[in-house]
Formats: C-alpha cells, structure tokens, sequence
C-alpha cells in the first residue's frame, strides 16, 4: 500500500505536474509514507535502547520467566520488521495498538487527550496571529517611528521567552496574585465554554509567545518588501487610501512567505505542548507523551509521534490549498 | 461627495470644453534635491513645464537627465523620499506642493492619472484586473460595487482589450505586457481625469505592442481630450505622438518647442544631437551618438552643463544659462541659439 | 518548544536598532561579500552598534562564568545550609537562597555552566550530523540526495519537542542524552540549510574546475564546499544554542533533563514553582535566561544581516 502511494506520486512529479491541485494531490499520497517513515526510526530507536516495556512493567523484582512471558504476550520477542509490519497493518486500519500500560486503545487514549491539546494550540494560533499582527503590522501601518522601534523590542523579547519561566510568571501574577485567571486544569469545550476559555488563556499565551515574536517580525520584513513593490507605489500614486494600500493590498501580499511556513509553526507549537501541560496541569498529548516516555510505553509514544506528525501535515496540507488564494501565481 | 462619473458616451463635447481656458498644468521653477552623504544633491534646477488642456507634451532625455522627476513631484511621490521641493505645480490653478497628504490624494488618481514603465510589476498579482479598476473607481467616484465593475469592464473595453468581461477575472500574471499596459491605461483613466503621465510607458514592451499602445494613446486623446505628460528617452516616439517636445538634460530643461519647430528649426545643440542619433533621418542612415556621458548630479559643471558634449561651446558657455524664449512659443537654455543654424529633419 | 530555530529561514529580522527601517542614505550594513573573512573586520561593526556591542559582552560573561564556575561561585551549588533557608537576596547570598538553604547565585552560576554544556553538545550532534550529511547530500545529488531529503523532512514533520521526547524514550534521562535528543532534532534543521547552501555552490563552476583537475568527490565537498556553506550554517548554529539553552531549562523542569541536585536554571525553575511564596527564587534564573537567549537572538541577527540571506529558504 504504501509503496503504490510512494508510486503515484512519483509518477505525478515526472508528468510534470504543477498547479495546486496536482501538488496537493502529491502531498495527500505522500503522507502516509511519511508517517510510516517516521514510525520505523521510532521503532528502531526503542529496539536499540537497553530494556524494553516488558521490564518496565514486570519492575524489578520481576522474575525473568515473568518478564518473558510479559513479553511473549506483548509479542515483544519478535524480529523488528514483523513488529513493525505488524503495526502499520494495524495502523492502515485504524488501530493504534494497546498501551502497555493502562491496556486502553492507543487510539482511545490519545483521543481522549486530542481536544485539550488541540484546544491550547487553537487559541495559541490565535493569540499568536493577533500579538504578530500588532507588533509586526500595526507599525508599518501607523507610520510612527518610536511605536516601530518599541514594537521591534517585544518582539525580539518575545522570541527570547523561555516559556516555562513565562508560565511561571502569568502564573504567580495573574493567577495567584491577582486571580484574574485559573491557575491550572482544563476545563472542555462542550462542558462550559467560558471557563474552556478562561483555563486556556495563560497556557494559550505562553504558547503563543515565541511564535507571535517570530511571525511579527516576519511579517513586518514581507510587508516592508511589499510597500516597496512597483504595484504597491502605484496603488499609492493611485490615491488609494494607506488602509487599502496596507491592510487590505500588502497584507494579502505579505501573508505568503509568512503563511508558507505557518505549518511548521503550528508543529513547534504542538511540541511546546510537552512543557506547557505539564506546568499548567492540563491532561493533554504532550503530558501523556511525557508519562508514556517514562514508563516506556512504545505504542503510545509511537501513537503520540504519528498523531503529531499527522497535525503538521494536515497543516501544511491546509496552508499549501490557501496558497492559491494569496498568491495566484502558484496555481497555474 | 464626488459626484457621479460623466458617462464616456459625450467625449468630444468635453474635449472641446477641455481646450478651453488657461493651461491645465504649470509647472515653474522647479528644483529638487535629495540629501546626501556631503550635502544635498540637487536633481533637478528650475524646471518648467506648461501643458494646455487636451495638448500632448513629450519630454525627452537621456538616463540621467532627470526626465522622471517632474512627473515623481507632481504626483507626490517626492515626499515620501525625503525630497526637498522647490518651486511651483499649478494644476487647474491648485497650488499641488502646498495640498497636505489628504487632498493630494483625492487629486491623485482621481484627476491625474499615472502610467509606469514596467506594467507587469505595476499590478497587483494577488487581485483580478477588473477588481483592482474597480476599487479606483469605488474610492475615487464613489461608486457601489456592481456599478465599479461594469465601469471596470467599460474601461477595458476602452483601451481595446478583447473580450473584457472575462478578462477582468484574470489575473496580471495571465496577461502579456502589452495587456498590462492597457490595464495600466484603463486604471488611469478610470476616473476620467484630465491629465494622464505616461513614464516610459512602452520601453519594456515589443516594438509591434509598443506602436499600438501609442496609437491607443492618440487615440484616447482624441477621443477623451485628455492632456499627456508623455515622458521617454525615444524621440522618434515622442515625434508620432507629441503637440509639443521638451527636452531635458542634467536636470534642467534645454530645449522647448512645438513639433514642427522642434524638428525643423532645433535651437539647442543638444536637441539638434538627439535628432540626428534618432536614426540618421536624411543623413544617409549613419548613426550617430553625442560624444560623452551625463554628468553625475554631484559632479555638474558650472555654466551650461552641456558644454562638454557640444560641438559648438565656446567661452561664454561658462556662464550659467538662463532658459528663454528665442522664438514664439520656443524655449531655449543655449548662449548661442540666435547665431547657430542647427539642423534639423523631417520628422 | 520554542521554535528559535525557524524552518523558513526568509524571515528577516525586524530588529531594534539595527537599522533595519532607515532609508538607504544611511550607513549599509557590513557588505554581505567574502563570507567567512567578515568577522576579523567585526570588531569595527560592534562599535557601531552597542546593542551587538552588549549582547556580545553577555555573551562573553555567561561563557566566562559558566566555565568557570567552580572558581567563582562562593558557594558549592548543592550543599545545603538548613540555617539559611529562604533568604531575600542581600547579605551574605548576594541574590538570596532557596528553600533548602542553598546560595541562589551560585546555583545560578552554575546553571550557566550546564546550559553551557548542554548546548554545546547540542551545537555539536547536529552540526556533525546535518552538517556532514546536508553538504553531502547537496554536493552528489541524485538518490543519495532523494533519499536523505525524504527522511529528513519527514524527520522534521514531527513536532520537535515530541520527536526528542520519543528519542528519550529510546535513550533515557539524563543531560548528555536530552541534548542528544534536541541535537538529532535540530540536525534535520541545519541538514535542509546545508544541504542547499551546497546545493548553491555546486552549481558554481570552480567546483567543475576542481572535479577536471581530478580532486575526489570527498575532498572537494569538505575543502570547497564546506567554507563557503558555512556562513548560513554559522546563523542556524546561534539559534540552535539558543535553542538548546530553553530546550535543557524545559526538559529539566519536567524532569527529563538534569536530575537534582544539580544546579540547572530549568531546576531552579521548578524549584521556585514549589515555593511561589519566594518570589527572588523565580527571577533569578528567569532573567538570566532571558537576557541569554536576548543576546543569542541579537547575535543572530546581526550574523543573518551581515551575511544576507542564508541559502536554502525553499527546497525543491
């Protein structure tokens, strides 16, 4: 299966293909391929390290006919490739496995977890386009040198954030001392909307910080560029109003060096989940990826890998599709 | 509240109107400098420029000599560049160096209209054509939506673009060259100004395009009675479409004279020196270019600054040259226009 | 995790002071000509602009203290003083101590000494790696070059915190091996930068003058191609420290990183989260972080500036 997918997309590229289209359709076959790429270095890895779940779950004083039979159970005895072989046969049809640990569905278990994770990314993505906004365009478009110089400072500042110390600071400030916000916990979207909200605005800020810091800079260098493009100087020769000359023309410009990348943002952001949960005591993927690491709970890990891998690259597979719409360019 | 564009269909009677009255454009002592790493260079000296309603006016020089600055003034586009400005833009009796950013604008685009040298570049590749007329048409004349589309699409139609309803959806980036300059045009035009400039509108372009944009130049004129600031460094381009040439060399104007006169009866030698480089007009087709080089605007010799490519200096030249009028109706900056018998040829 | 490292590498700098927004009469930036023999003529650069000018006197103090920690500090970092416990800063604990009676700014200064160790281990797995085999890549193209791209990306479509994480599982706890980790992550990062960057020279002809005189494919990537890649790779290799620095201060105070007691800002971190109440115990090596960091993305920038843009923005 997966070597007819590697196939046709190779075939595609040789017919020449171009066009959004096409080249969507390309990363759409690519993508299993990817994920089952990266599921074989992960297994490989836990191949090479020393001791295995079995041991883990036996403790130590497991006896070895114990572990044995653990493992035998857990059909960790066999060769790599049919372990491997084995998982991805599962995985094509929608089973992760079972985790070694809790015995629950992989795929129940990281889905149990998904919304929260989800959620603190979702509101960090918009709290990060809204702070890049701000710093990245508001001074282009207000023109004020000092506002400019100022700006340039947070945004080098925010690039400079270590989250965890950020967490620890909104914390102590705004929730202990000041109790504007939850200090911790998540609460669920379906369960009350206004406290979903209200538990995810400082880890959602934390999770913003560097982002925000990274696409405003971005985003004022490509808009620079854009204001200074012979369209943009004769929208200006034009008459057109600087709110139509920036908002509307030089941002859509603008938005695509900045949107390309915006993938790769939103998977960095999925990472700093790993930290960010655990401060902020929300049962989300990166906290059950850390517990899982500990008790070396392989399908889970390599659930949580594939899970993430496949956020990017539905990501990436969303950004690409609106390439066309900023940048007309690309789709013929 | 700008009142409702005047449909297209009643042209000539406003071209008449149009050449009507006191000149449309009066440009008078115009100098501007930039700042510099050793003071302020000065880019262009006590330029004049008058252009009459529904008149053409080409101005002509070489790279260097400054030709696109005036245009850059009128418009505006000086300020941004931290440009000192000097000197007088009557437009319709408006002062335009005292308007604030503001009223420039409404004049901007609305009742002058601007056409730039690389039309690829010049349009938005994120927008459809028609959307990016429209959107001039909607600011400037206040028009809805569906009522700035049509006009858009009316415009495209204008400049002879075939098929303009669907082509209004394309994108630049499907368009040739010589579509985007029409589009250009179109968008100039939108807001039926009175003045058009057109900057080296067909230098980027194929010769064949280049004719016909000319053409839909004239054309347009005719039709519209609008006045042109055409502005290139081509004589020969300058002959097919302008009333009247001016020419420019190091910042100042050298020579100014309606087309006949011009061509017949130059009385600068720098004029005379064009004409003959145009492509050996009854000179047996040899080509000849002026010895020399513009000098750069840090390194300008006192006097006449043409003196060190001209056959014809003499002491005197050392002397600053003031323009005037040698003739009726012709301009000219050279010590020696009365006593030199410059020659000329059938343009 | 912080993304300090940007997969795009088109980002440019919108950095305070810099210059970045005065016209083009005022002084050009540092010529982006001759990479590589730039930094002698650097000095004079500094002088220019104090904010590089500080950034790299910080620079200087952390590497100083962190190496020599063990001369400097006045007190052991570990050795706890139930007599003293929690002190403001003041008196004999010029920035106080922590709840076991420990001297904050020696544990500070030796914090500096394992971040310091922890990324230059960082540095140095993932330039050996993306490095090496981005060059190589770059250099021979064809399969070799299909192949290694292909596992690389799909390498860098894993959110990076959560594939390092997955590499602990593999190696275990513990400093050397958490630095691994975030190495191998971030070697996917520079292999794309390097493995364009040659890709760029390799299509320079002196490369086809040196493969007629008969020099081996080997010699040529590392004696031709390697220099002049450098400099892109040399911008990356700041933000990776820099990376490094707030992936160890992260996995530590989860506990994936450095065990106690070692003295480690992310540890001190977690220590100040258990005792909120000792407000000194959070800014201390919250700002050192911070102004770390600060000055590693300052240096960065002044290094992208100067060298224009790195290659390798979009692969093919």
């Amino acid at each position: 299966m997966l070597g007819r997918s590697a196939g046709a997309a190779v075939r595609l590229r040789r017919a020449g293909a171009h066009g959004t289209a096409r080249r969507l359709g390309r990363e759409v076959l690519w993508a299993p391929f990817t994920l089952a790429l990266v599921a074989l270095l992960v297994f490989v890895l836990m191949d090479l390290a020393p001791g295995d779940a079995a041991t883990s779950i036996a403790g130590d004083q497991g006896d070895p006919e114990l572990v044995e039979s653990i493992r035998a159970d857990l059909h960790l005895d066999q060769p790599l490739w049919s372990r491997y072989g084995r998982w991805v046969g599962d995985a094509a049809q929608g089973d992760l496995g079972t985790s070694l640990v809790s015995h629950r569905s992989v795929v129940s278990s990281v889905g149990s977890v998904f919304p929260a994770t989800a959620s603190l990314v979702a509101i960090g993505l918009v709290f990060a386009l809204i702070l890049a906004f701000v710093l990245g365009v508001l001074p282009v478009y207000l023109e004020s040198r000092s506002f400019d110089r100022l700006a340039s400072i947070l945004s080098a500042v925010a690039i400079s954030m270590p989250p965890v110390w950020l967490a620890l600071l909104l914390t102590s400030t705004l929730a202990i001392r000041f109790e504007v916000f939850p200090a911790l916990g998540y609460v669920g979207l379906t369960d009350d909307p206004w406290q979903w909200f209200r538990h995810l605005v400082l880890p959602g800020f934390t999770v913003a910080m560097v982002p925000a810091g990274e696409l405003a800079r971005q985003v004022r260098g490509s808009l620079l560029d854009v204001l200074g493009t012979d369209y943009s100087v004769a929208q200006q020769v034009r008459g057109l109003p600087r709110r139509s000359v920036v908002l509307r023309h030089g941002l859509k410009n603008a938005a695509i060096p900045v949107v390309t990348v915006l993938g790769a943002r939103i998977g960095a952001m999925v990472g700093s989940t790993v930290i960010i949960e655990r401060i902020f005591v929300i049962n989300g993927m990166g906290e059950l990826a850390v517990r899982s690491v500990g008790s070396r709970d392989v399908p889970v890990v390599l659930g949580i890998v594939v899970l993430g891998t496949l956020v990017v690259l539905v990501s990436n597979l969303l950004v690409d599709s609106s390439q066309a719409f900023f940048n007309p360019r690309s789709a013929s | 509240m700008p009142e409702p564009a005047p449909p297209l269909a009643e042209p000539l009677r406003r071209a008449a109107d149009r050449t009507a009255g006191g000149a449309l454009l009066e440009v008078r002592g115009l100098t501007v400098s930039f700042p510099g790493r050793r003071g302020p260079v000065t880019v262009l000296r006590d330029v004049g420029l008058t252009i009459d309603r529904g008149e053409i006016l080409g101005l002509v020089g070489e790279s260097g000599s400054g030709k696109t600055m005036p245009s850059q003034a009128i418009v505006g586009l000086t300020r941004r560049l931290r440009a000192t400005v000097q000197g007088s833009i009557a437009f319709d009796g408006t002062e335009l160096t005292s308007l604030d950013d503001a009223a420039l604008q409404a004049v901007r685009g609305r009742r002058i209209g601007m056409v730039f040298q690389q039309p690829t570049r010049s349009l938005d590749p994120a927008f459809t054509v028609g959307s990016q007329i429209a959107e001039t048409v909607a600011w400037h004349l206040g028009l809805g939506q569906r009522a700035a589309w049509d006009r858009a699409v009316e415009l495209l139609d204008k400049v002879r673009i075939p098929d303009p309803a669907r082509r209004a959806r394309d994108h630049p980036h499907q368009l040739s060259g010589g579509m985007c300059q029409r589009v250009m045009i179109a968008m100039a035009l939108a807001c039926d100004p009175e003045l058009l400039i057109a900057d080296e509108p067909t230098t980027a372009l194929d010769v064949t395009v280049q004719a016909r944009i000319i053409e839909l130049i004239a054309g347009l004129r005719d039709e519209l009675g609008i006045a042109v600031l055409y502005i290139t460094h081509d004589l020969g381009v300058a002959a097919r479409l302008a009333d009247r040439l001016t020419t420019m060399y190091a910042g100042e104007i050298v020579e100014s004279a309606p087309r006949a006169e011009f061509f017949a009866r130059p009385v600068h030698p720098y004029s005379e020196g064009l004409i003959r480089s145009a492509g050996g007009i009854g000179d047996g087709g040899r080509f000849h270019a002026i010895p020399g080089r513009v000098p750069a605007p840090e390194a300008m010799p006192a006097g006449c600054r043409f003196r060190e490519r001209c056959a014809y200096a003499q002491d005197r030249c050392q002397e600053p040259a003031p323009l005037r009028e040698v003739r009726p109706q012709v301009w000219t900056r050279c010590h020696r226009s009365e006593d030199l018998r410059l020659r000329g040829a059938n343009p | 995790m912080t993304g300090l490292v940007p997969d795009d590498l088109a980002a440019r700098p919108a950095t305070a002071d810099l210059s970045a927004t005065d016209p083009p009469s005022s002084d050009p930036p540092a010529a982006p000509a001759g990479r590589g023999h730039r930094l002698l003529g650097g000095l004079r650069t500094l002088l220019r602009r104090p904010v590089l000018a500080v950034a790299v006197l910080v620079l200087l103090v952390v590497v100083v203290v962190g190496l020599f920690a063990p001369l400097l500090a006045p007190y052991p970092p570990d050795i706890s003083d139930y007599s003293r416990v929690g002190r403001s800063p003041g008196g004999p604990n010029l920035l106080g101590t922590d709840a076991v009676g420990r001297d904050v700014l020696s544990r500070l200064m030796f914090g500096a000494r394992t971040s310091l160790f922890a990324a230059v281990e960082t540095v140095l797995v993932s330039v050996s790696l993306g490095a090496v085999l981005g060059i190589l890549a770059g250099y021979l193209g064809g399969w070799v070059d299909a192949v290694l791209d292909r596992i690389n990306s799909a390498l860098m479509s894993v959110p990076p915190l959560i594939l390092a994480i997955a590499l602990l599982a593999a190696l275990g706890k513990g400093l050397v091996k958490a630095m691994l980790a975030i190495g191998l992550v971030y070697a996917t990062r520079i292999f794309r930068v390097a493995r364009a960057s040659a890709k760029e020279i390799r299509a320079l002809t002196y490369i086809d003058a040196a493969e007629v005189i008969g020099a081996g494919p080997w010699r040529i990537a590392f004696r031709h191609v390697l220099p002049n890649a450098i400099s892109p790779i040399l911008v990356l290799v700041v933000l990776t420290f820099a990376a490094a620095i707030v992936a160890e201060a992260g996995l530590t105070y989860i506990g994936l990183g450095v065990p106690p007691p070692t003295a480690s800002w992310g540890s001190m971190l977690h220590d100040a989260s258990e005792r909120m109440e000792l407000t000194h115990l959070l800014y201390a090596p919250g700002i050192a972080l911070l102004v770390t960091i600060s000055a590693l993305t300052v240096v960065g920038d002044a290094l992208r500036d100067a060298y224009g843009r790195p290659g390798g923005t979009s692969d093919a």
